[in-house]
């Protein structure tokens, strides 16, 4: 009799406290034109941050991506996505030019997106790997955290390649990843060349219609892959991969002048 | 005017307009309201013009202009509340933002202390790699759990003190499982290291106060310990010290899942050569453990570990202890909905010990346990709720120099089921409100009902205001429950109030706490028990913990002071185990490629009853004791200083670490116990098992 009376006071409690849960986000679209306009124009400035590595570029993609954030209701999981990576080149941008502070907040900021894109879509495994980059970005700023900061950016992408491991960009990402850790910890060149090779065997497939879709990183992963070849004097096999970047987009400053500099140390 | 001049100053004015709306701007500043920090948010206006602000959290922004000369903008950044305002055109804003409230699962709504690196979840912390680092605590969690605030006990012996609390008080559990025996060595007074390997260890909480529902049976604490779980990348390590050997493995297994692994082996040899220790001592360590992790589809995955620890000590050819720990469990996981999950737990767990001291005494006991439990959540983001069930039979027998007259069973079945609410009632203020049911087998007097309530309130985004108030009850002994049907569970009301101020670079906190005993059991005459014990803990803690990116310090000091009515002891006396004051400070610094710690630990002495004198029995023809008044003088305190470190470096392309520690480096003689002889005529100070030590090892990771 006692149980079921605080079975009941229980059930009520609750009854009183509980509010509906939260409505899960809809469709993945962008409706209005004036936000589609806005994505396409943020869309094109981080690209053209990628080739002339330019801070102001990404940073005005990502002002327009925020924007498009603001304005689109139910939240949309890719343009959360967008802001972060903004964040990541912002973040990069930043650690070449020893901006720590800014690399922090760039990185920290990045991650809270992706953390929301990840609550509202927990299959969103492009969304993870960018996440664990980002925190791996991180251990420029905490060199004294290495072993957390770097096992959690780790387990990160694992479980993002784990799950989508015919994603190219997921490879790509672990691939970089790979390049910068130490090779006492297993990383190095020689470890990133297959998730790069991966990566670009992958793009070679991929076919991204959905403007709001991720395609980026074809034109990265193969220059990537180029100057691994060239620290391994594989100078032929280096300039065959950075002219198929060229290919996949010609205006790719990295790639147009590793591929000068090459030519010009051995002329075909 | 002309016509002609009309449609000039028409054109104008137009192009002055246009040119005047272009010219418009807002400005101002964008910060924290609570912290007045600035904030780089975005500031969005009707039209879709934006920016963002910058470090200094100032913006600027063109806007067209209005016959009104105000204009409606929005300002957002992540993690804040969106704010929607008209701003004057021309005006220098001052925009504060609010923080959006937290879900209900981010905030500890108890004043559990956890191991994580997640500051979010606004708690007191020690991360993973601490448990290494912390000078003393032998890469044991429960050794690390000793500097977390609550925790009374001195570093000596593996068992939890929790808040004045009896160790039978804190109850363990790995990955869900309750582990009877937790310890590698249970000697009758104290119990050393832990079964439990750092290497495969995940995480781990140690709750002090306003305890989660779901942990039944238990009045003061518990420690809940997770294995490693799913590995997406074959990692591990190999590690070789004058203890012995370490090895750990994880690794995924394609298509299926994974498995994490682990074997360690200890010889005391050469670590007693090393530290030209005298005797004939043996200490043989054997731990074997094994986790795989199958996933059976997106939303279900099962898993299937193994646990095995062997212990054997022993003094010549005087006495040996020997003890066999091994778990077999299976449990399966299913997420039921995006929001829903479940688990179930089935276990089987062996405890074999043998106590041997020839021609003397001998003592084999075994402790079998079949349990199984259920656990749910349902995640609500304003309102986590939990909740499950679970049932415990435990098979426990004592054989004393193998006679079966000397024999002593029992059995018992204990269940319990639970339903806990973590909520959000406003922005600041989390509750949980749950409660507990549970019930033995060997009483007759049904089940007891556990109600517990806890509160955070965020004060500030850093500082935390947190109450708890619980009711806990615990069966005990069940050979003590066997002997009288009609007892009663144990039980205590805790109330406890903390402040922790959580920050990027310090935890603190600051608690008073109550803890009112009540149906102790008490023996009465002619060999009966009853629950007519009582007692109390009170106290006051300090946590501290600093982090810098050269140093980190630590430094706790818990007061307490407690009295209990128990077993033997018909008034209230001083509880022994109340160690009225305890202190540690440890320094660590963190060097390039390394660290160095320093502890030091003190502690006032806890209370034993004084041997007055001794008087002839003409009866036994013997001396007999007489005893002061219970618990009335105390052991001398306690002190001790612990060193560590470690080293990495690269040998072959891989990283190699060296450690080391010396325990006890001033050799401090502390007092475990008093023990007397037969005729009660002298005093033998039994000192702690941890002299001065040196440890030294490498241990090369694999990644």
């Amino acid at each position: 009799m006692m149980m079921r009376r605080w079975a009941l006071s229980l059930f009520l409690l609750a009854t009183v406290l509980w509010l509906p849960a939260a409505a899960v986000s809809g469709a993945q679209t962008l409706n209005d034109p004036a936000v589609l306009k806005s994505f396409q124009e943020a869309k094109t400035k981080w690209q053209a941050g990628v080739n002339a590595w330019n801070r102001d570029l990404f940073k005005e993609a990502r002002d327009l991506f925020l924007g498009c954030l603001m304005r689109t209701k139910p939240e949309n999981v890719y343009l959360e996505y967008y802001v972060a990576l903004a964040d990541l080149q912002l973040a990069s941008y930043a650690i070449a030019t020893e901006d720590m502070a800014e690399c922090e907040r760039a990185a920290l900021e990045g991650q809270q997106y992706l953390e929301k894109a990840m609550a509202l879509d927990p299959g969103f495994a492009e969304a993870e790997a960018v996440y664990g980059y980002l925190i791996g970005l991180q251990l420029a700023v905490h060199p004294e955290q290495a072993m957390i900061l770097g096992l959690k950016s780790r387990q990160h992408l694992e479980r993002a390649l784990a799950a989508e491991p015919d994603n190219p960009r997921i490879q790509f990402l672990k691939g970089f990843y790979q390049l910068y850790v130490p090779e006492a910890f297993g990383g190095g060149p020689d470890s990133a060349l297959p998730f790069f090779e991966k990566a670009i065997a992958l793009f070679e497939k991929e076919n991204i219609i959905d403007p709001l879709k991720p395609s980026w990183g074809k034109d990265t992963a193969l220059t990537n892959a180029a100057l691994i070849y060239k620290e391994k004097k594989n100078e032929a096999k280096a300039i065959e991969l950075l002219k198929k970047a060229l290919a996949a987009n010609p205006d790719y400053g990295q790639a147009k002048s590793e591929l000068a500099a090459l030519e010009k140390k051995a002329p075909l | 005017m002309s016509r002609a001049n009309f449609f000039f100053l028409f054109f104008i004015s137009l192009i002055g307009g246009l040119h005047a709306q272009e010219a418009a701007w807002i400005e101002g500043r964008i910060f924290d309201k609570e912290t007045k920090d600035p904030l780089p948010a975005y500031v969005l206006t009707e039209d879709g013009r934006g920016s963002s602000a910058d470090a200094n959290g100032r913006f600027k922004l063109a806007v067209p202009l209005r016959p009104s000369g105000k204009v409606k903008i929005s300002i957002w950044l992540i993690g804040y509340k969106k704010k929607d305002i008209e701003a004057e055109i021309g005006k220098s804003l001052e925009i504060g933002l609010e923080l959006e409230p937290l879900p209900a699962r981010e905030i500890m709504v108890t004043a559990d202390s956890i191991v994580s690196d997640e500051k979010s979840r606004k708690t007191v912390t020690l991360n993973k790699m601490e448990v290494y680092t912390i000078p003393g605590a032998a890469a044991d969690p429960l050794y690390a759990s000793h500097v977390l605030p609550g925790v009374n006990s001195p570093p000596d012996a593996s068992s939890l003190l929790i808040r004045g609390g009896a160790p039978d008080e804190v109850a363990y559990l790995f990955d869900g499982i309750e582990i009877r025996h937790p310890f590698l060595s249970e000697a009758l007074h104290e119990s050393y290291f832990s079964i439990f390997d750092n290497q495969i260890v995940e995480n781990f909480s140690v709750a002090t106060s306003g305890f989660h529902p779901k942990y039944g049976d238990a009045l003061s604490g518990v420690m809940d310990i997770s294995a490693k779980d799913l590995v997406t990348k074959s990692e591990g390590g190999l590690g070789l010290s004058i203890m012995g050997l370490n090895s750990y493995a994880g690794f995924p297994i394609r298509g299926v899942g994974s498995f994490v692994g682990s074997y360690n082996r200890g010889y005391s040899d050469l670590l007693t050569k090393l530290n030209s220790r005298g005797g004939e001592h043996e200490f043989r360590t054997e731990q074997i453990f094994g986790k795989f992790h199958v996933r059976i589809d997106k939303s279900n995955q099962l898993r299937v570990y193994g646990l095995y620890d062997g212990y054997r000590y022993a003094e010549g050819s005087s006495f040996s202890v020997a003890s066999k720990n091994s778990l077999g469990a299976l449990s399966w996981t299913s997420s039921l909905a995006k929001n829903i999950a479940a688990t179930l737990t089935a276990s089987a767990t062996r405890y074999d010990m043998t106590f041997d001291q020839p021609e003397s005494i001998r003592v084999e006991s075994r402790d079998d346990v079949l349990q199984s439990r259920l656990d749910a959540v349902w995640d609500l983001d304003r309102h986590f709720l939990e909740f499950g069930a679970d049932i415990q039979s435990r098979r426990l027998e004592t054989e004393l120099d193998g006679s079966s007259t000397n024999e002593y069973r029992t059995r018992a079945t204990r269940s319990g089921f639970y339903v806990n609410d973590k909520f959000r009632l406003s922005d600041r203020l989390y509750v949980n409100l749950g409660c507990r049911a549970q019930a033995l087998s060997l009483l007759d007097r049904g089940w007891s009902f556990d109600p517990r309530a806890s509160a955070a309130f965020l004060l500030t985004q850093r500082d935390i205001l947190r109450l708890s108030a619980g009711w806990y009850h615990q069966f005990g002994d069940y050979f003590v429950l066997a002997r009288n049907r009609d007892l009663r569970p144990k039980s205590a009301v805790h109330i406890a109030l903390s402040y922790d101020r959580i920050t990027e670079a310090m935890d603190l906190r600051a608690t008073l706490y109550d803890k009112e005993y009540r149906r102790l059991f008490l023996d009465g005459a002619d060999e009966t028990v009853g629950n007519g014990g009582t007692g109390y803990a009170r106290g006051a803690e300090f946590f501290v913990k600093k982090k810098d990116k050269k140093y980190e310090i630590l430094f706790v000091y818990n007061f307490l002071h407690s009295k209990r009515k128990e077993n033997d002891v018909p008034v209230l006396a001083p509880s022994p185990w109340e160690i009225a004051h305890s202190v540690t400070g440890i320094f660590t610094w963190k060097l390039k490629r390394g660290s160095l710690g320093i502890r030091y630990s003190t502690a006032s002495g806890r209370p034993f009853t004084p041997l007055l004198e001794r008087e002839w029995d003409s009866l036994s023809q013997g001396y007999l004791p007489v005893w002061g008044a219970p618990f009335s003088d105390r052991y001398p305190a306690y002190q001790r200083m612990d060193l560590n470190g470690s080293l990495q470096f690269d040998m072959f392309k891989r990283m190699v670490i060296f450690f080391f520690g010396i325990t006890n480096v001033l050799n401090n003689g502390n007092i475990s116990r008093y023990e007397y002889g037969n005729d009660f005529s002298g005093r033998k100070d039994q000192q702690s098992i941890f002299g001065r030590s040196l440890f030294v090892g490498l241990y090369v990771p694999f990644f």
